[in-house]
């Protein structure tokens, strides 16, 4: 079909799928369902919103309108028309996987040092799954550059194909991809962009194999064979090599297709050496000194060192070999990559483009607090567009790409083009939101923030804390590096107002992340913003049964190994190893396994199903085999006896499943207590401190005594927005008898049955509520409430409350904060709140069974079975000792 | 794709697929049966704190309209999660057609092959899809282990393009 592109006249082919040319810079493509075609475009602006890229408000109405149309030829049209205008170019990729592509006519505006996101259109009339690659000759690498060719590499470029976009096309005749663009320098500058597809039929597995091969060994050699003076095994995912020799080499064959390639090893090496990489082709299959490329391998102490190198194949490369040095020793290899390393040779389509340049402007933060001292904040700067800047999918610690904000302190700078931006400012939940207009022209400018709040914890003695954040795995990277450095956490729990970020290690990353625990506050801390590394077992050890939170740990590791692999598979030994060294203890994301309904307990549920009878299954990673737990005693760092487990995680997982596990044990006359955590960024990647515990402190705040009242219950979780400070009870007879929340065991004991004062110190701000309700609960129940404003500032509050036997009472503004409970004692009998409780818990027990028993292996099985006996005797007492329900 | 032309076909096909995931399941085989590896839809991972991604696997996204058609979902379990399967069409409705829900999806439950998890490291698990529309048709997918397993990031869903093929009139059509 010969093509007029941008010829004014239409020319019509009235046949399924074929092109009409018309006066827009594309030609239209005809005959596209609309069901799909509008899918595909939601899923676009889904992706462009989630990297902080929206399109244009007017864009934006223009294809609302269009999902309106009636016919499929009004949307297909009106799809094309709003969209066609954004695009860099357009891409045809025929029906026997040719690439042609006509490059837009206009000059799209690029950011010097910065990335901005652009479309392509694709008519893709053969429906093909192929994958659509992006290159340019200008994006090759500096390094090892020809003098003549410095110039010309100013330009970056990739395709943007992660979720809600696929990797490969979807087949449909009509496609919009997304590319994004980086600059190097200001101005009006020329480069070719080049596409290219790969095979069709490839799924999104196997994309990467259409232009490089990886050999990663987390399960085998994968290919890789000893054949000189070496062995080969697998230790902690990596390849180990054992050099025995003055001359080993190992080898590995490879399919790829003839070019420059770009070789990345990842390796430890253990003596600096020059190593080398031999490879053949089927025209020359055996190693030889005219093919080969060396390189310095050095030692990094102990750390992974990326070795990057070029060479060209100059026909079908078939295999290579690896000589890791002359000397006898041990070196580890991660991966190995060999990818092209150019957009060129058969099958990519190539155009020269003009690109249009603007400047970066420096724009600088001055962040002051209350006090006029300088602090860290978080910023989220959007252009008029809605663009957010630093462009997110190209950002590294300690900017991370799946949060739209930055953390920046005083007179730290960041770079903007000239335009309009609105900036909005925050300081953690418990400042107030600001939201400026800032106009960056040619000169240097600075973002002023002064923090107010609304509310002031610390100012109490109430320091916020997360028990369960993460500087690896779920929404981190584990490449370049595995994971982040604590400097980054420091970083993010200052700018949240965050007093302690608890940092956990777990499975991803295990063994890069574990060279920060030390068993003491880390030294990026800055008072009163700490950080401390501990351990999370999660992937790994007793995982299955549920993840536990060590916090306090003076040793990260249990006999009998340095790495995950040995850890015991029972919750309970995991518990018994970490109380041994005055670990606090607790679950993580407490509702997960909580969910559904195996039988019930017969009786209603109550409010809001709040607590509910029905027995989970016990299926998942939460507090499962806490209940288990949660009755047997350990001993502690002095041989005597304390809880195995001091706390539930709260305020992250879903709220009325984690408080229903809670209140029922507390009924048992158990005492664990709340915390509230995150999970950042695995529960969520918004923020660190989304959930938070508050904890009471006489004097200075330090990690220890922090861990000590957290263990105590000397407080309460919040989300941030509401607070429940000061919390006591008082007997009214007698008002020197009183505690006050966490003191003396939360402790109030009434000779006899008789009415208590409550008092509390509550603070609220929500926008979109005027009001909330503060419920006292006993044992679960609500039994008495007050509506408390949401527009902030302290409301001192008392409620009288009768009790008849020995019961827990705490505070709660479900669901945004729980306070921690007090525990009245009537005659000193012990509490035995509800007979349907104790039911619940004891059927529970033998649902975990069925739900765990896989998990426990070897001896542990034995000592598991007797873990889930004691766990049932003892509810068996607490039932037949409970009076009433 | 397993085609199926009757009720009476697709149990059959059905008692099949799970006899042979559950003959695999049993030995502890790495890969299920040959035959079987290109009715794989859905390769799913379940990392250690449950979070879900999925992407698609090579079985070819054809469907019959008014029929049912079972697929197989490659699980890898890292978390040890005996939770059940849920699988749900994320865009049922599709205002053009006036076809709503113009697909439906499920887990066949079945005894051998419950929709509940092993807890081992690999297996396999039976879906079914249904189109009630014909043409080209977007549908998107989620795949999960119950509240919270859901991948941040859109993750745990999928967008498969299906070639919905007109109903042909000498079949019968399957009612659920």
């Amino acid at each position: 079909m010969k093509r007029l592109k941008n010829f004014p006249v239409l020319i019509v082919l009235l046949v399924s799928g074929a092109r009409l040319f018309a006066a827009e810079t594309f030609p239209l493509i005809k005959g596209v369902e609309s069901q799909p075609l509008l899918a595909q475009v939601g899923r676009l602006q889904g992706a462009l919103q989630f990297i902080g890229q929206p399109l244009p408000e007017n864009v934006r109405a223009q294809l609302a309108s269009a999902s309106q149309k009636s016919s499929a030829s009004e949307v297909e049209l009106a799809v094309q028309q709003a969209l066609d205008p954004l695009c860099v170019g357009e891409v045809i990729l025929q029906t026997n996987g040719a690439v042609t592509f006509t490059p837009s006519a206009a000059e799209p505006k690029l950011l010097a040092q910065g990335w901005r996101a652009f479309l392509v259109k694709v008519y893709n009339p053969g429906g093909r799954h192929d994958a659509l690659f992006v290159d340019s000759p200008g994006a090759r690498p500096l390094p090892e550059s020809p003098t003549a060719e410095v110039a010309k590499r100013w330009i970056d470029v990739e395709m943007l194909d992660h979720r809600p976009l696929n990797a490969t096309l979807s087949g449909l005749a009509l496609e919009y991809r997304l590319i994004q663009i980086w600059a190097k320098f200001p101005g009006t500058r020329t480069a070719a962009l080049a596409f290219k597809s790969s095979e069709s039929g490839l799924n999104s597995e196997r994309v990467d194999e259409a232009y490089k091969t990886y050999w990663k060994f987390d399960s085998g050699t994968v290919g890789w064979v000893a054949k000189n003076q070496c062995q080969l095994s697998l230790t902690n995912g990596a390849l180990q090599i054992e050099s025995t020799g003055n001359d080993p080499f190992l080898q590995a064959e490879l399919n790829m297709s003839p070019g420059a390639k770009v070789v990345r090893i990842r390796a430890k090496a253990h003596t600096e050496a020059t190593w080398q990489l031999f490879w053949t082709t089927e025209k020359r299959r055996e190693p030889d000194t005219s093919h080969v490329v060396s390189f310095l391998a050095t030692p990094n102490i102990g750390q992974w060192s990326e070795f990057k190198f070029n060479f060209t194949a100059e026909d079908h490369l078939v295999g290579v070999r690896l000589d890791p040095g002359m000397t006898p020793g041990v070196s580890e290899i991660d991966s190995i990559e060999i990818a092209n390393a150019e957009a060129t040779g058969s099958g990519w389509a190539s155009a020269e483009m003009k690109f249009k340049i603007e400047p970066a402007i420096p724009v600088d933060f001055q962040v002051r607090d209350l006090a006029g001292l300088p602090t860290m904040a978080a910023f989220v700067i959007r252009d008029s567009q809605g663009r957010i800047y630093p462009m997110q999918s190209k950002r590294l610690e300690p900017d991370f790409y799946f949060q739209p904000q930055i953390y920046r302190a005083d007179g730290e700078t960041e770079s903007l083009p000239a335009g309009t931006y609105t900036v909005t400012c925050l300081r953690g939940p418990e400042s107030v939101p600001e939201t400026q207009t800032v106009i960056v022209s040619k000169t240097r400018h600075t973002i002023r923030y002064n923090v107010q709040r609304w509310v002031n914890p610390m100012a109490r003695g109430w320091f916020s804390g997360d028990s369960h954040i993460h500087g690896a795995g779920c929404l981190h990277y584990l490449k370049p590096t595995e994971g982040v450095t604590p400097e980054s956490m420091q970083r993010h729990t200052m700018g949240e107002d965050l007093k302690i970020g608890s940092s956990l290690n777990w499975g991803p990353g295990f063994d890069f992340q574990k060279q920060f625990f030390c068993g003491y506050v880390d030294r990026v801390s800055n008072y009163p913003y700490l950080i401390r590394q501990d351990i999370e077992v999660s992937g790994f050890g007793s995982h299955e049964s549920g993840h536990l939170c060590l916090l306090r740990l003076k040793d990260q590791m249990p006999p009998g190994g340095n790495s995950k692999d040995h850890w015991p598979k029972l919750g309970m030994n995991t518990l018994r190893w970490a109380k041994a060294q005055g670990a606090v203890c607790g679950t993580a994301h407490s509702a997960l396994g909580l969910e559904g309904s195996v039988g019930r307990v017969a009786g209603a549920d109550g409010p809001n199903a709040l607590p509910s009878y029905d027995i989970p299954r016990y299926d998942g990673v939460g507090a499962n085999e806490f209940i288990v737990d949660v009755t047997h005693m350990v001993p502690g760092t002095d041989g005597q006896l304390v809880p195995a487990i001091d706390f539930i995680a709260t305020m992250n997982s879903d709220r009325r499943l984690e408080l229903n596990m809670w209140y029922h044990v507390l009924n048992c006359g158990f005492r664990p207590r709340a915390s509230g955590e995150t999970d950042f960024p695995c529960m969520s990647g918004a923020r660190v401190g989304l959930g938070r515990v508050y904890v009471k402190l006489d004097g200075k705040l330090t990690f220890d005594d922090w861990c000590d009242k957290l263990r105590d219950g000397r407080s309460y979780v919040s989300d941030g927005t509401s607070h429940l400070m000061e919390f006591s009870a008082t007997e009214i007879n007698m008002p020197k008898n009183s505690v006050a929340v966490g003191e003396n065991g939360s402790e109030l004991r009434l000779a006899q049955p008789g009415k208590i004062r409550l008092k509390v110190i509550a603070v609220e701000r929500r926008l979109d509520t005027n009001a909330v309700m503060l419920e006292v609960v006993v044992n679960g129940y609500p039994v008495a409430s007050k509506l408390i404003s949401c527009q902030g500032g302290e409301q001192a509050l008392s409620f009288e409350v009768p009790i008849e036997q020995s019961s827990w009472v705490a505070l709660r503004t479900f669901p945004s904060a729980h306070s921690n409970p007090i525990f009245v004692i009537v005659d000193g009998q012990p509490i035995r709140a509800s007979k349907r409780s104790a039911e619940w818990c004891l059927r529970g027990v033998d649902q975990c069974w069925i739900s765990k028993e896989h998990a426990y292996l070897g001896v542990e099985k034995e000592q598991a079975k007797a873990a889930y006996e004691h766990a049932r005797q003892t509810y068996q007492t607490i039932l037949n000792e409970a009076a009433s329900n | 794709m397993i085609r199926l032309d009757s009720k009476k076909q697709f149990l059959v096909s059905v008692s099949r697929a799970v006899f042979l995931l559950f003959a695999f399941a049993l030995t502890g085989q790495t890969q299920p049966a040959s035959e079987l590896r290109g009715e794989v839809l859905f390769q799913m991972h379940i990392n250690p704190e449950m979070r879900v991604k999925v992407t698609t696997g090579p079985a070819a996204p054809v469907l019959i309209q008014n029929e049912w058609r079972t697929f197989l979902v490659r699980i890898e379990n890292e978390s040890g999660t005996t939770a059940p399967l849920q699988i749900t069409v994320l865009n049922p409705t599709d205002t053009h057609s006036g076809t709503n829900p113009w697909l439906q999806a499920e887990v066949v439950n079945h005894a051998m092959l419950p929709v509940a998890l092993s807890g081992r490291p690999l297996e396999y698990r039976v879906v079914r899809l249904r189109c009630l529309v014909a043409g080209q048709r977007e549908g998107q997918i989620s795949l999960h282990v119950g509240q919270g397993s859901q991948d941040l990031g859109f993750r745990n869903e999928v967008a498969i393009l299906f070639q919905c093929q007109p109903a042909q009139t000498n079949q019968s059509v399957i009612q659920k």
